[in-house]
């Protein structure tokens, strides 16, 4: 098991074998070591090379590269912080490839006021996957550049994966942002930090690399940021918010939606206020967010905590096709009675004199049809097909809170099926209008 | 270009904030909607207001292939 050792001040053979004779850079010890398994870098390491950095990991899992709690224990026996890998003044960028785990490590991109001066992880042509825990990036340069994931030639394999956890993200400009570019990216614990500058907009995508998004658990309030994630990049991504802390006030989505196969944002459980219930859905046909206080069904749906809610779904110029609607989230109920007909009911609210007709909206329920198997069957009362004649669907008389509302507008979504099998009946409301309902998503059997 | 903006939806939620959504038409007929959570008391028509420019910047940038 090779150790390798790192330390700018270090002024002997620079071979790695020891602290006293350690490589002073980074690069030169992964350039040389290319079987390294563990790299240490001295806590006060700091190189700032002028030029480029490229940091070529071995191809396959298993090389450590950490910050060393000190550089006079030999070998190291404890992991620590304040090592720093900087391009330094220049205008280059620093790429970080292969198969690594890191810890402790501060990684700097160039100062000069270049939009060379990117940090590319999970960078290169072939695959790469790496973890980075406790480690910071810091984005000096004030022009529009970004901490990347993925291979930023945009001509890599498609197996790239990076995880970020309890790392520090450190931003130079307004028009910074974290980008994602072909990757499967999982980011737990992140920190903004609020000495940096402020980004206009925090996340963003790239065309033509598909990416898969995962953040949770992070304090995202640290700079207080306009929109969450730009979704104007003509590319599929799909980005999942989880039990995060947020400035108040946010957009969580901006940018125009390129089409039915762009971006996809569900955040659930994040907000810059003591609740725990939030969510919201971006799509291109539009957003279904969560409603409390107000405009909710009484004796309708209620979180674990009791809190009542409702959805609100928000039709956009893009949802207004039959085949391709705005879908609310799933909402369902588990089933036992098999082999006679239900009813299941879905109540709806919305502020306008004319009542919603079935090719707008409907209900789309799926159920255990099939007996001796697990295969679903899905009902809806929708329009029967494109050519049909689109009828009202039903008036209700439920009781709703209608706060503001000046013609509050009632009705109740239904379907009749046979479940053959218990289990789970599983309903999404659909809606193919520009306009704003809201959705008990509780389902009513009878 | 936008050539019309409006506060489409206004929803108070348990907390005292209100949930908005703005609607923003520009001059080929694209509509642009933009939605956020305000808190209690924030201004949101003048945000709206203001966020006309920040908005044509974006269609700029867009349509410049960024």
């Amino acid at each position: 098991m090779a150790l390798i050792y790192v330390d700018s001040a270090a002024s002997g053979a620079a071979n790695g074998t020891s602290w006293a004779d350690a490589y002073t850079t980074l690069a030169a010890a992964l350039a040389t070591e290319t079987d390294a398994d563990t790299v240490w870098l001295s806590p006060s390491h700091l190189e700032a090379t002028g030029a480029a950095v490229t940091l070529t990991a071995p191809t396959t899992m298993g090389c450590r590269i950490m910050c060393a709690a000190d550089n006079t224990t030999t070998p190291p026996v404890a992991v620590g912080t304040g090592a720093i890998v900087s391009v330094g003044t220049a205008s280059a960028a620093m790429s970080i490839r292969g198969f690594a785990y890191f810890y402790g490590i501060t990684f700097r991109g160039g100062t000069n006021v270049s939009v060379a001066n990117t940090i590319n992880v999970g960078d290169g042509v072939v695959a790469a996957g790496q973890v980075f825990s406790n480690c910071t990036f810091e984005l000096p340069s004030t022009a529009a550049v970004a901490l990347q994931f993925g291979p930023a030639a945009q001509a890599g394999t498609d197996d790239v994966f990076v995880k970020l956890r309890n790392c520090t993200v450190k931003f130079g400009a307004t028009t910074q942002s974290l980008k994602m570019l072909h990757a499967a990216v999982e980011i737990q614990g992140l920190t903004v930090d609020s000495s940096g500058s402020t980004p206009a907009t925090l996340f963003a995508g790239t065309a033509a690399t598909p990416s898969n998004i995962l953040v949770e658990a992070s304090d995202l309030s640290g700079e207080a940021f306009t929109n969450l994630v730009n979704v104007g990049t003509a590319c599929y991504s799909r980005w999942n918010f989880r039990n995060c802390k947020l400035p108040s006030s946010i957009s969580v989505v901006t940018g125009t939606n390129p089409g039915i196969g762009g971006p996809r944002v569900f955040m659930h459980s994040c907000d810059s206020a003591d609740t725990h219930i939030r969510f919201a859905e971006h799509s291109w046909q539009g957003s279904v967010v969560s409603q409390t206080g107000t405009l909710i069904r009484t004796g309708g749906a209620t979180q674990a905590d009791g809190t009542a809610f409702s959805f609100l779904m928000n039709g956009s110029a893009n949802s207004v096709h039959l085949w391709a609607p705005l879908q609310s989230p799933e909402f369902a109920v588990y089933n036992t009675a098999v082999g006679s007909a239900l009813t299941a009911t879905v109540e709806i609210l919305r502020d306008n004199v004319t009542a919603l007709k079935d090719n707008e909206i409907w209900l789309e329920v799926q159920y255990l049809g099939t007996s001796g198997f697990p295969q679903g069957s899905i009902i809806n009362d929708r329009m029967t097909t494109v050519m049909s004649t689109p009828a009202n669907q039903a008036s209700s008389s439920v009781t709703w809170d209608t706060t503001g509302m000046t013609n509050a507008n009632k009705q109740k979504l239904e379907v009749t099926f046979t479940p053959r099998e218990a289990g789970y009946i599983i309903a999404r409301v659909m809606l193919a209008a520009n306009t704003s309902v809201y959705v008990d998503p509780y389902i009513t059997l009878a | 270009m936008i050539i019309s903006s409006e506060i489409f939806l206004v929803s108070p939620q348990a907390d005292g904030r209100k949930y908005i959504i703005e609607k923003h038409i520009t001059d080929s007929g694209r509509e642009i909607q933009v939605q956020y959570l305000a808190d209690v008391g924030f201004d949101f028509e003048a945000k709206m207001v203001d966020r006309v420019p920040e908005l044509e910047a974006q269609i700029a940038a867009e349509e410049g292939g960024e």
